[in-house]
Formats: C-alpha cells, sequence, structure tokens
C-alpha cells in the first residue's frame, strides 16, 4: 500500500440520501469515530472504485452552505480545507445533491469549487426527479461546470451506484475541476484586498475559499484559524464590506445572490420540468401538521414510541438479568475459597456490568425508532409542531429529540444535541437533558411505590405517583433552561430555520446500521466508566473486613438461623465499610429529608449510578444481595424499618414524606457518572458539567427538605 | 439565505404550526418552517393572485 492513502469526502445538503448512497458505496466497512477536540462523529469507509483502486470515503454531516453555524458544520468546512489536525485535506470531493431540487443544491456545490479541490456531481434522488416529470441533461450541466463527472444515482433503489464509482476514478485520474464563478469586479477587489492584507500581517496567501468566509461570514473563525489576528482586521474587512456594498449588494447576502444568479444561468435548460413541485408532502402534511389533527396526532406518536420502548424492551431485560443472575449462579461457586475474589466477580464485575447492559434494549429500541422517524421525514414536522413549546424558554423545536431521548437514557440525548446550531439552545437543552426521567430512575419509583403507595392508597394513586415522578424533572428543567438562556447565556438567539423535507420510506440496512453505531457508541462510553465505578463502589462497601463477623452474631443471638446470619453479616459487614462510615458521618445532612444512615449510604452510593440504590437498600436493610424492585423480603424490611433514637424514636423510617422525598430526590439529583462525563465532553469543558452537577444535585437536596418538612406537617 | 430565499422570489406561506408560530414557507419547490421572528425580517408584497406573495428584499 502507497504511504498515503487516497481519501475522497462525501458532501451535501441535509436530505439528500447521503447516507445511504455512502452504505452502498461502502457496503458498511466502516469505521467510526471522533474528530479530534471536537464531538462530531467521524464516518469513513472503504470503497473500492474498480481496476484495483480503492478508496477512503469520507462521509461528512449534511449541510447547506459552507458559513458553518453548528460544531457539525464547522466540522465539514475545517476537514475540506485541510485544517483539521489528524486529517488530510481530501484528494477529492464528491457532491451529492437532490435531482429534484438542483438549483439549491448547487449552491453548495458552488461554494465548494471555490476549494479548487477535484470534485464530482451525485444527482440523487433520481426516480423521484423522474417521477415528478423532471428532465435533467447530465451532459450539458457537466460541460457547463467544466467537465466534472456528473451521475444520476438513486441510492434508495441502489441504481447508478456503479456509476459512482466510476466518477470518483475518473475524478481522481483526470483531477477536473468545477469552472468557479466570476466575481463582480467590486467584490473582486474587496477580496483582493483582504488577500494582500493578510499576506502582508502574516506572510502567507490564504486561499481564496478562505478569504470569501472571512468577507462573507459575520463569525471570526476563519481569520483566527488563519493566525490574522492583526489590529487592522476589523478595519480592512468593514473597508471590503463598504466596497461590496457599494456593488449595491449587501455584505452578508452578496455571497447566496451572485452564486444563485450564476447557478441559474448554470441550469437553463438543463432541468426541464417543473421544479415547483412538491410531491407526496402536501397531502400527508395536511393531515400531520394540521392544526388540531397535528398535535393529537404528535401525541399520539409519541406516546406510542415511549411506550413500545418500554414494553418491547421488558422482555429482553428480563432476559438479561436472569442471564446475569445465573452467571453469577455458576461462577460463585467456583470462587468459594477465594470470597473477596467471589464478591469481586459477582458483587462488583458481574453485577456492575448486568446493571449497564439491562438498559442496552431500551437504549437499542429508542434509537431504532428515532431513526425511523428522521429518515421517514416526520422529525423535522414534530420540530415544527413543538418548536413554539420550546423556544419561550431558549430551547428550539429540535430540543425535542434530546429531550425525548432522555427518558430512555440521557446519553443517547446528550450526544443528540449536536444537531442543534444554535451554541445557547444547545447548551440549554443538554443542560435539561439530565432532567428527564431516565429509565434508570425507574426501579426507585417502582419500590417506592409497590412498597409504600401501593398498600397505602391503592394502585389508582400508586400510578398518578408515578406518572407524576415522571414529570417533575421536566417541570424543573423548563425553568431552568429559560433562566439559563435569558440570564446567564446572553447571546443573540439564532434563527431556527428548519427544512420540512418530503416523506419517505426508511431504508431498513440504513436505519439499523445507525442504530447499532449509536449503540457502539453508548457502550464504549457508558461501559467503560460504569464499569470502573461499580468496582470502586463495590471496594467502598466491602473494606474493611472483619471476619469474625459472622461469628460475633451468631454467639449474641444463638437461636438466629443460617440465612438469617448471612443476611445480618452483610448487613453489618456495610454498616462498618468505608461506605457506611461515610453514610452515617454525612447522614445528618439528609436527616431533614427523613433519610436514615442505611438511605444515605444508598444515596451516597448512587453518585455513580442511580440504579444501585435498589441494590444497595436490598443490602442495607439485610435481604440478601441482588434485590430486585419486585422482592418481597425488601419490600417488608423497607415497611418493618423504625428509627432507632433520637426525636423519631419507633416510628416508620419510610413515612409517606420520606418515601416522596426519596423519590423526588431521585427525580432530580445529578447522579450518573457518564451523563457529567458526557456533559464536559459535549460542551467543551467541565465548567457546564460541574454546574450541572451542583445544581441538580443542590436542587435535589432542597425540594427533597421541601417535600418531607411539608408532607410531614400534613400527615 | 443559503437555502435559497432569495430577493423577488415568489414564496408561499403553506402553513402556520398548531401554535401559530413557526410558519411553514414553500419557495424553489422546498417546504422551510421560519419563526415569525425571522420571517418578519422578510418584506412581502401580497400578490394580486393571493394567497401567492411576493418579497421585495430579504435583508
Amino acid at each position: 500500500m502507497s504511504a498515503k492513502e487516497i481519501t475522497v469526502a462525501l458532501v451535501g445538503n441535509p436530505n439528500t440520501g447521503k447516507s445511504t448512497l455512502f452504505n452502498a458505496l461502502t457496503g458498511l466497512r466502516q469505521k467510526v469515530g471522533n474528530y479530534p477536540g471536537v464531538t462530531v462523529a467521524r464516518k469513513s469507509g472503504r470503497c473500492d472504485c474498480g481496476d484495483g483502486l480503492k478508496v477512503e470515503l469520507v462521509d461528512l454531516p449534511g449541510l447547506y452552505s459552507l458559513a458553518a453555524a453548528s460544531p457539525d458544520e464547522q466540522v465539514v468546512t475545517d476537514v475540506l480545507l485541510g485544517s483539521l489536525e489528524a486529517s488530510q485535506q481530501p484528494d477529492a470531493i464528491v457532491i451529492v445533491l437532490d435531482a429534484t431540487n438542483i438549483l439549491r443544491n448547487l449552491f453548495l456545490a458552488s461554494q465548494l469549487a471555490e476549494l479548487n479541490l477535484p470534485l464530482a456531481l451525485v444527482l440523487n434522488q433520481a426516480d423521484i426527479a423522474h417521477e415528478q416529470g423532471l428532465k435533467i441533461d447530465t451532459n450539458l450541466l457537466s460541460q457547463r461546470l467544466g467537465g466534472v463527472p456528473v451521475v444520476l444515482t438513486s441510492a434508495w433503489k441502489g441504481e447508478g451506484i456503479a456509476a459512482v464509482r466510476r466518477a470518483i476514478a475518473e475524478v481522481l485520474n483526470k483531477k477536473s475541476k468545477m469552472t468557479r464563478l466570476t466575481w463582480p469586479s467590486q467584490v473582486e477587489s474587496a477580496l483582493n484586498t483582504i488577500v494582500q492584507t493578510i499576506e502582508k500581517d502574516t506572510g502567507k496567501a490564504p486561499s481564496s475559499a478562505d478569504v470569501q468566509r472571512i468577507l462573507f461570514s459575520s463569525n471570526g473563525h476563519t481569520s483566527n484559524r488563519l493566525g490574522w489576528l492583526s489590529p487592522r482586521r476589523d478595519t480592512v474587512i468593514r473597508q471590503a464590506r463598504d466596497q461590496v456594498r457599494a456593488a449595491g449588494y449587501n455584505p452578508l447576502a452578496a455571497e447566496p445572490l451572485i452564486h444563485y444568479a450564476h447557478l441559474r444561468k448554470v441550469l437553463e435548460g438543463v432541468v426541464v420540468g417543473n421544479t415547483e413541485r412538491q410531491g407526496n408532502a402536501a397531502a400527508l402534511d395536511k393531515v400531520l401538521l394540521h392544526r388540531v389533527m397535528g398535535p393529537i396526532l404528535f401525541t399520539g406518536i409519541m406516546l406510542g414510541l415511549f411506550a413500545s420502548v418500554f414494553w418491547l424492551a421488558k422482555f429482553p431485560m428480563q432476559w438479561i438479568q436472569s442471564g446475569v443472575d445465573y452467571l453469577k449462579a455458576i461462577v460463585a461457586p467456583t470462587l468459594v475459597n477465594t470470597p473477596m475474589l467471589q464478591s469481586l466477580v459477582t458483587d462488583g464485575i458481574i453485577a456492575g456490568v448486568g446493571a449497564f447492559l439491562v438498559f442496552l434494549p431500551q437504549i437499542l429500541i429508542l434509537f431504532l425508532f428515532v431513526g425511523i422517524l428522521e429518515d421517514s421525514g416526520y422529525m423535522a414536522r414534530a420540530a415544527f409542531i413543538m418548536d413554539r413549546m420550546f423556544s419561550w424558554c431558549g430551547l428550539n423545536g429540535k430540543s425535542f429529540v434530546p429531550l425525548l431521548s432522555g427518558y430512555a437514557c440521557a446519553i443517547p440525548g446528550l450526544l443528540s444535541t449536536r444537531t442543534i446550531e444554535d451554541p445557547k439552545a444547545r447548551l440549554a437543552t443538554a443542560f435539561a437533558v439530565p432532567f428527564m426521567s431516565c429509565s434508570a430512575r425507574f426501579p426507585i419509583y417502582a419500590l417506592m411505590c409497590a412498597a409504600f403507595i401501593g398498600p397505602l392508597y391503592g394502585p389508582g394513586w400508586e400510578s398518578v405517583v408515578m406518572v407524576g415522578m415522571h414529570c417533575v424533572g421536566l417541570i424543573f428543567a423548563v425553568p431552568t433552561a429559560f433562566v439559563l438562556t435569558r440570564f446567564i447565556l446572553k447571546v443573540k438567539p439564532q434563527p431556527f430555520v428548519l427544512e420540512l423535507p418530503r416523506y419517505q420510506m426508511p431504508k431498513p440496512r440504513d436505519v439499523i446500521w445507525r442504530m447499532w453505531q449509536n449503540a457502539a457508541e453508548f457502550i464504549s462510553k457508558a461501559g467503560t466508566v460504569i464499569f470502573a465505578i461499580t468496582i470502586i463502589i463495590w471496594a467502598l462497601c466491602y473494606f474493611p473486613r472483619d471476619p469474625q463477623m459472622a461469628e460475633k452474631i451468631k454467639a449474641s443471638e444463638p437461636t438466629l438461623t443460617a440465612n438469617e446470619i448471612q443476611a445480618r453479616t452483610q448487613a453489618a459487614m456495610i454498616e462498618q465499610s468505608w461506605m457506611g462510615r461515610f453514610g452515617k458521618a454525612v447522614q445528618p445532612v439528609f436527616d431533614p429529608c427523613g433519610f436514615d444512615w442505611k438511605i444515605t449510604v444508598g444515596v451516597l452510593a448512587s453518585f455513580p449510578a442511580r440504579e444501585v440504590i435498589v441494590s444497595t437498600l436490598g443490602v442495607t436493610y439485610s435481604i440478601g444481595k441482588g434485590a430486585e424492585a419486585d422482592s418481597q423480603h425488601l419490600r417488608s424490611a423497607m415497611q418493618d424499618a423504625k428509627w432507632m433514637d433520637g426525636p423519631r424514636k419507633s416510628t416508620p423510617i419510610f413515612s409517606l414524606a420520606a418515601v416522596l422525598a426519596l423519590m423526588v430526590f431521585f427525580a432530580l439529583c445529578s447522579q450518573c457518572g457518564p451523563t457529567i462525563a458526557t456533559l464536559a465532553q459535549e460542551t467543551g469543558g467541565w465548567k457546564w458539567a460541574a454546574i450541572s452537577f451542583f445544581y441538580m444535585t443542590i436542587l435535589a437536596w432542597v425540594m427533597a427538605v421541601v417535600v418531607y418538612q411539608v408532607v410531614i406537617r400534613l400527615t | 439565505m443559503a437555502l435559497g430565499l432569495l430577493p423577488g422570489m415568489a414564496l408561499k406561506l403553506v402553513r402556520r404550526a398548531p401554535l401559530g408560530d413557526p410558519l411553514a414557507i414553500e419557495f424553489g419547490g422546498q417546504v422551510v418552517s421560519l419563526r415569525l421572528a425571522e420571517a418578519e425580517s422578510l418584506i412581502v408584497d401580497v400578490a394580486a393572485d393571493c394567497p401567492v406573495q411576493r418579497p421585495k428584499k430579504n435583508p
């Protein structure tokens, strides 16, 4: 293999079927990673272009223009300009266009032509263009654009893929470049002025693509990257923009105006037919975006999605749980001679990994449904319907998907904030996501409802409390986002512009493949952290140990059965472990919430992963390990638990007030190590992760105190 | 503007979202969602053959 691998970048507008084409070209031989220093996923794959020519095809996020707004778009610009470390400039670009809307799609191509790289055009969705009665003269288009290869494909149907391979080979061979537009003379001279000044200031002539970004885009990203920080920078740019204005153009609108005027001429006679037609969207939108029917259907779809995520995942979750229990039962006897190793393997490693794996089915199903909704074109409609509900508090319609995902797990929710262009709305959404009642909170709600609310107040109240707990997070997240965007992040609001694409049947291969890629990212991110944390928590609950504990208990109460002794021993062990001592020391802090030291231990042990609470309560209330939420023993042990001393002596620990306070605490508290780590990564630093952690934890404590103190006075 | 909403272009208000904002606007063979705040910055002439409308200038 040659020293330098040939790379080809796949670029295009969103909704052009680019990912489908990428999957068809690479046949799922793909690598997914991250670009260094940024959170945008780097997807690449090997594409065979015939005659032994193999290229590395890089799938870049979809974008409309090089004037970068979101982190995704920034990465595309940086990759194509070769300015991202550890990522060489591609040897050629393949631009994917929507054949039904060539003019708009060519705008990006025309901007990309300024990079002066060899490129080829792929007019995808040709089947739909054909159905709409559009006739496209690819030879004429190729000729008008300076001889770059132009091919018609339908990636969805798998038609024209071979032609794309040939086009890649051709473009690499001939290095054909697309004709660049001729700028009006004043604009040209404004661009030249900037080139000359930068050359003088930095000693290096910038590329024409860079100069256009400096002149036409209002963010200072490009000039910073070129190291053009001279004090006269702003004056020079202002003067150049004045020159553009003198030519009769608004400087920030000149670029699209000039490109579109140029492209209209290019397309004359290339596309024959009515390009104004909307295809299937209008009829479906009449129902799905109807002022009354729209929200009803939306709610129905979301409730259905929600219910099926939980319902469908129930079965594989049970299998995983029994698989884990089975594994423990097999492994435990083999290590019976080394109790410490036995405990590490069964209570630490197997239990920890199992607790994490149990959530995988929900996450896979969620990704599957989100993928279907996205690929079908409904997700954009959902954002359209929901935008007003979110815009008042600084979020936008696109915040909806992350918040919904947050109900299954915060991590995929945080990862999906990447699609939000507005940095302020993105941060506020990321801040709100961990408040959503994720499925790891479910076991504690289930335990509390089954043990206390149900028996005392009946199943009706049980479901009311259950639904209520799922709303608590949202009730606090929305005002938080409002305060955050209104008073703390004083950034100008960004426009929210969203294309409503045509509806399309999702392609199973694409949806399943993306589900798997997202799940793999989740596993690598959450899995490792949870694994490490479980072992630390295990150690804190295991050491130090008194080997004579069982003997002492037996001596003090000779009437106990062997099982009772074992349970008492475990409880006593945890009481004198580091975690138990720490819990007793910290208990006064949680006393106003009505938590005894055992609950405190559970709360503390749950900071890395909140689902640990149920098994910790199981251990501290001495009913043996692997306690499940429906375990009768744990329920009765907790129902019988009474305060041993103090002013509440011999009243039940789990009063209604304490039960509600505990649930509210878990609803609001930031108890998830992987979420904090992901939040830090997605917001570009530990600052927001730390703020989120302290804010949520303090809020949880305050609200638990309020609930406990109010309810205890009412009951 | 990258989406091709340019001065002098015909555009059509397709529908409003259930809460009145944002708007779905059709131009150049595509439907795009715009918030009222952004749509306000469009200067629109109502054409004789309403509901089709024409913007004069796009800042």
